[in-house]
């Protein structure tokens, strides 16, 4: 279960890592060892990797808003990697899997005219160091893939093409 | 003198209305109907809502606000800095109707109010301009004329302004195809092409003196306050005393002001600004004929409340202080916090104060016109507060606003904190090297260094566990996993 989080423009997958000592978290592919206080009223000790940062934290929607020596950041909460992906689908009236950021195709496991069941995995891609399985949104059949195993793709490419109904009936 | 309206809002608004409730005087503020609650509105013992399309055309609206304080039984008016300041007809039109203006005459705001005018004033009086030469005067001789003036000069356009039509001549051999083209150039740019030389200074100091005068023509100065630190010709850092002038020339800087201001018949707080060149020499830039945005600076070494010697003035008090009691202690500095973004040359960011912080010191003055919970608006003046510091030395007072600054936060929209800090905490800033380049010429070392990916991913772990949603999703795996830490926000 990642999370996408946007800091300075640049995106970063967030997931908990469920360890013996406790919840730790792994950004950005590397997990990070983690200890906090809270101060009580917005303020908080942070370790990180043996280093000590005292914070201040402000939530609004989406946003979360850090003072941190003597510099304010805000960071963007996009989403939870299966809805990105959900939501990058355009809906189910699309055909198309569109990726969600730009990452390398790390497995294909269909082709072109393979029947699928919705939530068969198409393709494995990986963005920011992290694994996610590309499902079937729907039946259907696959009617072509366009990209390969190691092959790079960037944010809003179409992974994967599915057969429209019509077709669909067709072939059946 | 009971009820005084403040013709203002935000930081200079609280400020005045400070000094009026220890004066024991009844404060009036004004709003514009859109804007809500702020600290402005909350410190004032009765309010005038305005209304208008826009806010800021509610805060130049002399009518409304003039009709609004005679319905209020308003005896003066303060004008504060910025809107109405500096608009003659305004404070014409308070004393005609019957209430006091606490400020200058409209004839010398007027005066001051035209830099051209006002620069042949105070040279007409004898004090020193830039030296500058026009063409008009006798073509024929401007070339030898022009020459005299020294180099590097600078050639402008009369009807110009707005840094078009400029030529900068370093030597006297480019000097005549410079003329060629400046003529041409305000004619292209201006359908005017008269032309003037005037020295050039090459990145002054911006020096100012606090002047002070009463009705029956005393006139004090409150010594000079140091302006160079400045970004889109806009103050950002103000410090007093300036390290750029000994005994003997601030005695001098300071008379000059002085002359001035009793030249002009001046009456109330003013001040007189010059740029001082790298060799000593000074020369009258402009008067602002009003309470200035960094008085604070002056008020925290002289320990005098401008204020309440403005309204003193007003109601007809005469300075009962000689110049010689006017002494000043430490070093103070100002900053001023803009919400903007410094990466994107300084253009002001918009946006709801989610959480504010502010110092919490001795020896720290903070002035602001903000809150928790504030929306920081495209309609006004992006600067959100002002910090002030003092210190014994001014090594002092720098390394306390360093600290103060790291202290501050302004969550919820970009702000110049940080880079306010890499100013004043810059090496050439402390040595005292400061001038009217100086933001340019450091600005490498003022942008913000690169996030390091351990304070990225800090930052980011932090940030999702401050997110409701990840924590609800991390927190739904049953113990012993339960919750992280003691987290409990």
């Amino acid at each position: 279960m990642g999370y996408l989080f946007e800091l300075l423009g640049e995106q970063s997958v967030i997931e908990p890592v469920y360890q013996e000592e406790g919840i730790g978290l792994r950004v950005d592919g590397r997990i990070t060892d983690l200890d906090f206080k809270d101060l009580g009223g917005g303020e908080f000790i942070f370790e990180v990797d043996g280093d000590i940062y005292p914070v201040r934290i402000a939530t609004s929607g989406d946003s979360v808003f850090i003072h941190s020596e003597g510099e304010s950041y805000e960071i963007l909460a996009i989403n939870s990697l299966e809805k990105v992906v959900e939501e990058a689908r355009g809906g189910s009236s699309s055909d198309s899997l569109i990726a969600p950021m730009p990452g390398v195709v790390i497995r294909v496991e269909k082709k072109a005219g393979d029947l699928v069941k919705r939530g068969e995995t198409i393709l494995v891609i990986e963005s920011m160091k992290l694994q996610t399985v590309v499902t079937s949104f729907r039946d259907g059949l696959v009617r072509s893939i366009l990209v390969e195993e190691g092959g790079g793709f960037e944010k809003g490419s179409v992974l994967a093409v599915l057969a429209s109904d019509e077709i669909e009936e067709d072939q059946l | 003198m009971e009820k005084v309206l403040i013709a203002n809002r935000g930081e200079i608004a609280v400020r005045i209305a400070k000094t009026l409730r220890g004066m024991d005087m009844k404060s009036v503020g004004i709003a514009h109907e859109y804007e809500g609650e702020t600290p402005a509105t909350r410190c004032v013992d009765e309010l005038i809502v305005l209304r208008g399309d826009s806010p800021i055309a509610a805060y130049l609206d002399a009518k409304q606000i003039l009709e609004g304080a005679r319905e209020r039984d308003v005896d003066a008016i303060h004008p504060g800095y910025g809107f109405l300041s500096e608009n003659p007809n305004f404070a014409r039109s308070t004393r005609e109707l019957g209430m006091t203006y606490i400020g200058p005459s409209p004839e010398v705001i007027e005066l001051m109010g035209d830099k051209i005018l006002a620069r042949e004033f105070v040279s007409k009086e004898g004090f020193r301009i830039s030296p500058s030469e026009e063409e008009e005067e006798d073509p024929l001789s401007f070339k030898e004329r022009s020459e005299a003036i020294g180099f590097p000069l600078v050639l402008k356009a009369a009807a110009g302004g707005g840094g078009k039509g400029m030529h900068i001549v370093r030597s006297a051999k480019d000097l005549v195809g410079a003329i060629e083209l400046a003529k041409g150039e305000a004619e292209r740019y201006f359908g005017d092409g008269r032309i003037y030389a005037e020295r050039y200074i090459e990145n002054p100091r911006h020096i100012e003196v606090q002047v002070m005068a009463d009705k029956a023509g005393n006139c004090l100065h409150f010594f000079e306050r140091e302006c160079s630190i400045q970004r889109r010709f806009q103050k950002i850092v103000e410090e007093s005393p300036s390290l750029a002038l000994d005994k003997k020339l601030r005695r001098k800087i300071c008379s000059e002001a002085v002359g001035i201001a009793i030249a002009a018949k001046y009456e109330n707080a003013g001040t007189i600004e010059f740029i001082l060149a790298p060799d000593g020499e000074f020369y009258f830039l402009e008067m602002n004929t009003r309470l200035q945005v960094e008085h604070p600076v002056t008020e925290m070494i002289t320990g005098r409340d401008l204020v309440e010697l403005q309204i003193r003035i007003a109601r007809g008090e005469e300075l009962s202080i000689a110049q010689e009691e006017i002494k000043t202690k430490g070093h103070a500095i100002e900053c001023r916090v803009y919400a903007e973004d410094v990466e994107h040359d300084f253009s002001p960011c918009i946006g709801r104060l989610v959480d504010v912080r502010e110092p919490v010191a001795e020896f720290v003055r903070f002035d602001s016109g903000v809150a928790k919970g504030s929306d920081v608006s495209a309609d006004f003046d992006p600067m959100l507060a002002k910090l002030i510091v003092y210190g014994e030395t001014r090594e002092e007072a720098i390394s306390r606003s360093v600290e103060s600054l790291k202290q501050t936060s302004f969550l919820g929209v970009n702000t110049n904190l940080a880079y306010l800090s890499r100013i004043v905490a810059h090496p050439a800033f402390v040595k005292g090297e400061t001038d009217t380049g100086f933001v340019a010429r450091h600005k490498l070392d003022l942008a913000p260094k690169e996030l390091s990916t351990k304070k990225r991913r800090m930052l980011l772990a932090a940030a999702a566990l401050s997110n409701r949603d990840f924590r609800e999703r991390v927190e739904a795996v049953p113990e012993p996993y339960a919750s992280i830490g003691d987290w409990s926000n």
